[in-house]
């Protein structure tokens, strides 16, 4: 298991979720990703769309000031 | 900051269209008007239906469709069925509040922007009507919204990204001076009056942000890999 981490921040949707699965993508089954977003729109759709993949949805954090960490782990 | 680039590409797309170097192609393009007992074509005219039933027929199909959609697990904010009612009650609104200032038409986007603009750049303030005002107010709205639930902030993607707003702002503005609204104008005004352009303005809307994303990104963009057994 191997931890990555993504940072779209700047990003607007649709984005960070492309980014989030294009990079989804090349991991394998059980590593990690933390994506820091700070789009509020996206910080809905990245764990909505892993949960309808099967991906567990480990930690969605507020960081403040609109911005967020969402940590993936690859089914 | 892209949005603010997109919006001033908006801009220019309408300003281009509607009164500018474009303006030739919008003539030609509405120059094929299609029309039933000399009235603008509308659904329930062109099938020869009471438009109530048709409200019927939308309101029992789409409820239907809202009710089995997902509750949406927004993690704050409004939830999108009640979004979906305060916009419907403000478009519905739109409509008497506009009339009284002798506007008679609803809820517009691509009109104010072009008046507040040739306002702008000529000075020429007598087609800003009620509409203009209303937008003006959608800006401190919009803010209000965002900053009370601590989403709002200042953002400043790259430049490619910035270039690629202002290029989707001027396509977006030239479509919308050729079809005379964008998704506001028709989509919810244009559309609940059944009206044939803005039904097929609204589908076409559509169309062109599919294209446009499979242009952008892909596959990735359509790629649905549900497992029925895990979705919520």
């Amino acid at each position: 298991m191997a931890q990555y981490s993504l940072d779209v921040t700047g990003e607007i949707c649709p984005y960070p979720l492309i980014l989030t699965r294009k990079e989804m993508g090349k991991l394998q089954t059980g590593d990690q990703l933390a994506v820091t977003v700070d789009y509020a729109k996206s910080a809905e759709d990245i764990p909505r769309w892993a949960k309808e993949e099967g991906h567990t949805i480990l930690a969605v954090r507020e960081r403040g000031g609109s911005q967020w960490e969402i940590v993936l782990e690859k089914a | 900051m892209g949005s603010i680039v997109a919006l001033l590409g908006f801009s220019f797309g309408i300003t281009m269209t509607s009164g500018g170097v474009l303006e030739p192609v919008q003539t030609a393009l509405r120059s094929w008007v299609i029309e039933i007992d000399e009235e603008t074509v509308t659904l329930d005219l062109l099938l020869r239906v009471n438009p109530w039933l048709l409200v019927l027929v939308c309101v029992a199909a789409g409820g239907w469709w809202l009710l089995r959609s997902p509750a949406g697990g927004y993690q704050r904010g409004w939830s999108w069925a009640r979004t979906g009612v305060v916009i419907g009650v403000i478009a519905t609104l739109a409509w008497p509040i506009s009339t009284l200032t002798g506007r008679e038409y609803g809820l517009s986007v691509t009109e104010p922007i072009r008046t507040i603009s040739e306002f702008l750049f000529t000075g020429d303030a007598d087609q800003i009507s009620w509409a203009g005002f209303m937008w003006l107010g959608i800006i401190p709205g919009a803010y209000w919204a965002a900053r009370s639930h601590g989403e709002f902030a200042w953002r400043a993607p790259g430049a490619q990204r910035i270039l690629q707003a202002l290029g989707g702002g001027v396509l977006m503005g030239v479509g919308a001076g050729i079809a005379g609204g964008c998704n506001i104008g028709h989509g919810l005004t244009g559309v609940p009056l059944f009206g044939l352009s803005s039904l097929t303005a609204t589908l076409s809307i559509v169309l062109g942000v599919w294209a446009g994303a499979y242009m952008l990104f892909g596959g990735v963009a359509f790629e649905r890999r549900v497992r029925g057994a895990q979705r919520a």
